[in-house]
This record gives C-alpha cells, sequence and structure tokens, in this order.
C-alpha cells in the first residue's frame, strides 16, 4: 500500500467523479432534447436544474417503509461508485493500491446486488418490490460473465493490481485481444448501475420499479448515484482494458479521465438505442451465449499467457 | 485499509452533507408519509411479503458456479508460471460446469414463464 | 426542457386535470395529489384551447411557490379503524421504530399486531407449483403514464406475475370529442410511442409523439410517413427480440405477438391517413382481465398500451396524467 497517492487526491478525484458523472447525465438530456426537437443546451444543463428542482422538493416516505434500510440504501449508491473509483490507478497510482484490486472491484459491483434490491424491498411498495426482484433476476443473467471478463486482463497480466495490469499492457492494450471480456464487462457496467438498456428495475413497465417512491433528496442521491456507478465502471475499464494512463503528451490521470469519459458516453449512447432488456430473455442470452463466450476468451488469453512466459 | 477506511467515511461525509443541506433547501424538512403509488388507490395490503421469485431455479445454478469462479483469481496469477498442465485443469473444470449449465437450461432453469 | 410524464406522483410536480371528472375520479385525483412532495401545483383545465398559457402559469408559480404550499404530515386515502390510525408526528427521519409503535401507545389494539399502521398484511394463496406465496393487489389505472384514459385494471399479484385481474371503465369526461381521420390516427400513434417507451425507447417515443403533433395539426396529409416510421421500427431486430414471446391470446381475434401488434398500429394509422381504414375486429374492455391472466406484470402494461386505442376509443386524447416539471 505504499504506493497509494496521498490521502489529500481523495478531493480531486471525487470533484472529477462529479463533474464526470454530471457530464454524461448533460449527453444524456442533450440526447433526449434533441430528439424531442428541443434546444441540445437546455438539455445539457437539465442535470444542474433537476438537482435544483430534487434538492427543493419535501422529503417523503411511505407508510411502513423499512426506514433505515431504504434510507441506507439510497445513501450507499454515491460510496460505493467512490469506492469502486479509488482502485483506479490515475496514472501509475491509485488512491487505493491494493495487491487485489481487481477482487475488490467485483466485491463491491456486488454490493450493488443488495443495494438496489433494498432500494426496492425497503419501501413497503409493490412497485418497489418488484422492481428490487427484477433487478436480482437481471444480476443472475450479467454477474457471472462479468466475473469472467474481470478475470481475462488479470490472467493476461499475472496480477490483480489494476496499476500492474495497466502498467503490462505496453503497447498493446488487452482491449484489442479481449474484445469479448471488454463488451461483457462493459455490459455488467450497465447492470450494476441499473442504466438502459440493463435497467427493467426501474422501467416504466414496472411503473418505475425501484425508483417509483423516489423523490427529494432521496431521489437525488439516486439518480446521481446511477451515473456515478456507470462513470466508476468506465474509469475500471480504463486500467482493465484501455491501457490505463498510457498516452502521448498528456499526463498519466488526464488520459484516464478522457478514456472514463469515452467508455461512459458510448454506454449513454448504446442505452439510448437499445430497448430494455428483460430479465427472462437476458438469463438465457447470458447464460447460454455470454458465459461460453467469456470463458473461450478466457482459455484464448490464458494460451497466450502461458506460451509468452 | 485506513486509505480505505477513510475514503468510507469522506463519501458516506459527502452524502449527510448533502442530506443535511436538502433540509436548507427543501421548501419543507419535515418528511411526509403516504401511502405508496397505487395509480391513486388505497392500498389493501403491505407489500412486503413472500415473494414468487420464478428464476429461484437459475439462482442455484449461479451459486453453485459463482463459488467455483472464486478459484479464478488465484489461479489467475499463477497460470503464466504453472504452464499448460494448469490450464488444461482448469478449462476441463469449467467445461464440466459449462455442461451442468447446457443440462439445467435443458431441465428448463433459464426459463420463468 | 419542457414538460415530460412522470412516472409516479413521488416524481410530479404538477396534477393536471384535464375535462370535469366524475365523483370516483376526483376521489383518485384527490389520492395522486396527497401523494405529491411540495412545491406542487393542481391545475384543472377545462378546454384544451388554455392548456399552454395555464402550463405557463404553472411554472412561474411551482418558481415562486414556497413553504405555504406545504400539506399536511400524515397524508392517508386508506380509513381503517379509528384506534389503529392514531397518527405519529415524528420529524425526525429513520429514528422512530415503525410497524409496533401501537404497542407503545398502551397495547390495547388487539388488531394493530395483524395491522401495522392500520393495514392488512399480504396473506398466503397457492402459486401455480403449490408452494404458498402472498398474493399482492395491485390497481393500474386510472393515474398511470402510458396508460389508456379511464382504464382501471386490478391485477392480483404473485411476485410479478398477474393471476386474477378485474377490469372497470371510469366514465368519460366532456373534453376532445374529435373523431376524424387524423385524430383517429393520432391515438394509434400515440398507443405506439407508449408501447416504444414502456419498451425503454425514450428517442423513439419523442419521435412517435412529434409525429402525432403533426398530424394532429394538420402537417401530415397521407400516411407516407407514418408507413416508413413504421417500416423501420419493424426493422430494430432487438426491439423485435425483445418483444417476442409477448403472445395475447384473444387479442384481434387470436393470438397475436406484440411486435405483430405494434407493427400494426403504425399501419393502421397509415391507413387513416391514407382513408383506406377498416374497422379492426378488437378486444373489449371486458375481455382484458382473461387477456392479462398468467402474463408478468411488465407484459401487462405493454399489451394494455398497444391495445390502447380499442379500449378506450375515443378517450385517448384527453389522457391527462400527472406530469412532472422539468422547467
Amino acid at each position: 500500500m505504499a504506493d497509494s497517492l496521498p490521502l489529500v487526491y481523495v478531493v480531486p478525484v471525487m470533484v472529477g467523479l462529479a463533474v464526470v458523472s454530471l457530464s454524461v447525465a448533460g449527453l444524456s438530456s442533450a440526447l433526449e432534447a434533441r430528439d424531442r426537437g428541443l434546444s441540445v443546451g437546455s438539455g445539457l444543463t437539465l442535470p444542474l436544474r433537476e438537482t435544483a428542482r430534487l434538492m427543493r422538493q419535501r422529503p417523503r416516505r411511505t407508510v411502513s417503509a423499512d426506514r433505515l434500510l431504504w434510507r441506507s440504501a439510497s445513501s450507499a449508491v454515491i460510496p460505493l461508485a467512490v469506492l469502486i473509483v479509488a482502485f483506479v490507478p490515475l496514472g501509475a497510482h491509485a488512491l487505493v493500491d491494493h495487491p487485489l484490486g481487481l477482487v475488490w472491484i467485483n466485491a463491491l459491483d456486488v454490493v450493488a446486488w443488495a443495494v438496489m434490491w433494498l432500494l426496492g424491498w425497503g419501501v413497503n411498495s409493490v412497485t418497489g418490490l418488484v422492481g428490487g426482484y427484477r433487478f436480482l433476476a437481471l444480476a443472475l443473467g450479467y454477474e457471472l460473465p462479468l466475473m469472467f471478463a474481470l478475470t481475462a486482463p488479470a490472467i493476461a497480466a499475472g496480477s490483480l493490481n489494476l496499476a500492474e495490469i495497466s502498467a503490462t499492457q505496453d503497447g498493446l492494450w488487452f482491449v484489442v485481444w479481449t474484445p469479448v471480456a471488454f463488451v461483457a464487462y462493459c455490459w455488467g457496467v450497465l447492470g450494476f448501475s441499473v442504466r438502459p438498456p440493463m435497467d427493467p428495475g426501474a422501467g416504466s413497465d414496472v411503473n418505475g420499479g425501484i425508483l417509483a417512491e423516489l423523490a427529494a433528496v432521496d431521489r437525488l442521491l439516486v439518480l446521481a448515484g446511477r451515473y456515478a456507478l456507470l462513470v466508476a465502471g468506465s474509469a475500471a475499464a480504463v486500467p482493465l482494458f484501455l491501457g490505463g494512463g498510457a498516452g502521448p503528451l498528456l499526463p498519466g490521470w488526464g488520459w484516464v479521465l478522457i478514456k472514463t469519459i469515452l467508455v461512459s458516453g458510448l454506454l449513454v449512447l448504446a442505452g439510448r438505442r437499445l430497448p430494455t432488456l428483460r430479465p427472462d430473455k437476458l438469463l438465457e442470452l447470458g447464460w447460454v451465449v455470454v458465459l461460453p463466450l467469456v470463458v473461450a476468451q478466457d482459455l484464448v488469453v490464458s494460451v497466450i499467457a502461458v506460451a509468452t512466459n | 485499509m485506513a486509505s480505505l477506511l477513510f475514503l468510507l467515511v469522506a463519501s458516506f461525509g459527502i452524502v449527510l452533507a448533502l442530506r443535511v443541506l436538502a433540509r436548507w433547501t427543501a421548501v419543507s424538512a419535515s418528511p411526509f408519509e403516504v401511502e405508496p403509488w397505487l395509480s391513486g388507490h388505497p392500498p389493501t395490503e403491505h407489500a412486503l411479503s413472500r415473494y414468487h421469485a420464478r428464476w429461484y431455479t437459475a439462482s442455484v445454478v449461479f451459486l453453485a458456479f459463482d463459488v467455483e469462479m472464486l478459484f479464478m483469481y488465484p489461479w489467475a496469477i499463477v497460470v503464466g508460471h504453472l504452464g499448460p498442465g494448469a490450464v488444461v485443469e482448469m478449462f476441463g473444470f469449467l467445461l464440466m460446469l459449462l455442461l451442468a449449465v447446457a443440462w439445467a437450461r435443458r431441465e428448463g432453469a433459464f426459463r420463468w414463464a | 426542457m419542457g414538460w415530460c410524464i412522470a412516472e409516479s406522483a413521488a416524481d410530479a410536480d404538477v396534477l393536471a386535470v384535464l375535462g370535469a371528472p366524475d365523483e370516483a375520479f376526483a376521489s383518485v385525483v384527490d389520492h395522486v395529489w396527497a401523494q405529491m412532495s411540495e412545491p406542487r401545483v393542481r391545475v384543472h383545465v377545462q378546454a384544451g384551447s388554455e392548456a399552454t398559457a395555464l402550463l405557463d402559469e404553472v411554472r412561474e408559480r411551482l418558481r415562486l411557490g414556497a413553504r405555504r404550499l406545504t400539506g399536511p404530515d400524515v397524508r392517508r386515502g386508506f380509513t381503517p379503524s379509528a384506534d389503529a390510525m392514531a397518527p405519529e408526528h415524528d420529524d425526525q427521519d429513520g429514528a422512530a421504530a415503525h410497524g409496533d409503535h401501537h404497542d407503545h401507545d398502551g397495547g390495547h389494539d388487539h388488531s394493530s399486531m395483524m395491522m401495522p399502521d392500520g393495514i392488512p398484511l399480504a396473506e398466503g394463496a397457492e402459486d401455480r407449483d403449490g408452494l404458498e406465496m402472498d398474493e399482492l393487489h395491485l390497481p393500474l389505472g386510472p393515474v398511470l403514464a402510458h396508460w389508456p384514459a379511464g382504464v382501471v385494471l386490478r391485477v392480483t399479484l404473485h411476485g410479478d406475475v398477474v393471476v386474477d385481474a378485474e377490469v372497470e371503465q371510469l366514465a368519460a369526461s366532456g373534453i376532445g370529442r374529435r373523431d376524424d381521420p387524423a385524430v383517429r390516427a393520432a391515438r394509434l400513434l400515440d398507443a405506439a410511442g407508449s408501447v416504444l417507451a414502456l419498451a425503454g425507447l425514450p428517442a423513439e417515443f419523442a419521435r412517435v409523439r412529434r409525429l402525432r403533433d403533426r398530424c394532429l395539426d394538420g402537417e401530415l396529409h397521407d400516411g407516407h410517413e407514418v408507413a416508413q416510421f413504421g417500416d423501420r421500427l419493424g426493422r430494430r431486430r432487438v426491439l423485435r427480440w425483445v418483444l417476442s414471446g409477448l403472445i395475447a391470446e384473444g387479442s384481434h381475434g387470436g393470438s397475436e405477438e406484440l411486435h405483430a401488434r405494434l407493427t400494426a398500429l403504425f399501419e393502421q394509422a397509415r391507413a387513416e391517413l391514407d382513408g383506406d381504414a377498416v374497422p379492426p375486429v378488437a378486444p373489449a374492455v371486458q375481455a382484458l382481465p382473461a387477456l392479462v391472466r398468467g402474463m408478468e406484470l411488465a407484459e401487462v402494461r405493454l399489451w394494455v398500451a398497444a391495445l390502447g386505442p380499442d379500449l378506450a376509443p375515443g378517450l385517448a386524447d384527453q389522457e391527462m396524467p400527472a406530469e412532472a416539471a422539468h422547467g
């Protein structure tokens, strides 16, 4: 842990996460504005105005809700994103440079299961209940491909430390020869951040699901947290698949930032283009098609790792 | 670990700060209590209940696979040094698991309706 | 950035009621109003022509409306026995132990054991696998986004599967009785848009919505553009895959796939605009319970949206759900 960044860097990292999340949210609503024939500029600033709107709202709760669980869940989404980002090396070092950084990221993405399900369970509303369980059903479909996708860079680099994994991709980024793992990973990021098209747990077709009863600051924390999770997941993709801070001219952290913005922007675009993936469809696709493909990808990676060693 | 703990405190601190700030900015800080959203109708019972999770068979398959999956992490670090034998052993094992998945599919574990 | 439809009362700022609600609808509207967070505004639109001006005024009232708009702390429509009511006023979040607080009030209330906060607990029934599960009752409509106006479908759920359903139709109000090919086409496009919105394609929903507005403004002289849009959508493979397997028995004279129904909505709208429409053999609203039995909740939402023009003919243009201002 000697190589971790000094703790003062917590401030720029958190500010960066907030700014990138807001920008990605702005991109999403700018696209919405364009499709509705409204000014794109009004869409770009929408996240700020939505924040103001929610901060002004009177807090609301449902009768006999499990307030402790419900409030804990809505409070936990943003910290979850911050913790994921903490393991991402910004250049050579991360806030937390841990030998098992990759396993930590895996563990944190599973915490999202509990958080999203509790959001639906704690509220004591049919809508939330259905949404929460729908999220879990979806998670059963994306989680294993995501875990096997995470192992591909680990095998290739022979390490579970994100800084080492990132440094191993000297010249040739892992995304080039582990494209299947990269796609499965991004799929998982959309899943644990409950962003479209992986958001059936919060879909209009279940009356809003886990989001239905959220108002005021509770809603703000969850909506912002979803974007933060998307950005954090995209940031973790940078050392895993996209060469980390490697790139000309700019310092390492600059490239990490740019790549993070690109990945999360692409994920938002994909979300607008694709319809909500229903859990029953996805479960079978995930297990019968994607999982064998990702395992095959891991096989290719380990054969190459053995051959080059 | 200390830095992780610090981050945990800092990030929950930000959430708490937002919650406190909202008490000032909101038109009213006192929460109000309502019935759950049912298209404008009152509820006939509490929603917390025994839920019919129709995908329970899939969750059992998941648990089995998920536990096995943990072996992949330590194995990933050493496979480069251990050579072809380690690759054959691990993927032979995974192949067996995938066969089990194929069998589970045939039994309808991944279909809901 | 314009107005958008709120998915639930929690997310709504504005409650706009169009036309004159009867008693049953008025009580539903009151219930929705009670569930909305302040600042909130309620408007009653008497005639379609005044809607724009009213919404501008609403925007201003939302901006200025502050503490004086604050409503009561406990807002319940459920009326339990008098002693189970005992509303408690704790202004601190999360601190109070809930559910069992009546026992602290003196323990006189036997029924509160089974009725925390005056609402009964869910009760069991055998599910289709013979396991004992709890049943939940979920009324869908009338105030619901992407839902045909006036239709109330009360479903009984095991998990998210509908095991039983009852339907009722609330009385129509007296606004917007225009009925010509453009209005009928707009209704069909509304339904198609709702299906797309529920399927998670907000971009396509927005485009259909614009097409529908132009249709109502008389800017579409034939069905060409509508047909083109429908064709393009019909070729989207992922959409087809996601909607595949969603089959309704008894829709339009037989078993029908949702994707086919979606394409048919565009085709019908085109026919209306081209003047060669034939009245469809459509299921009546009474057929709905049988149609949705065995479906999961999301499937019910999609199907009811797709069948909207058939279920609530002549009502579609009066739909006015709670709206959220994202002004």
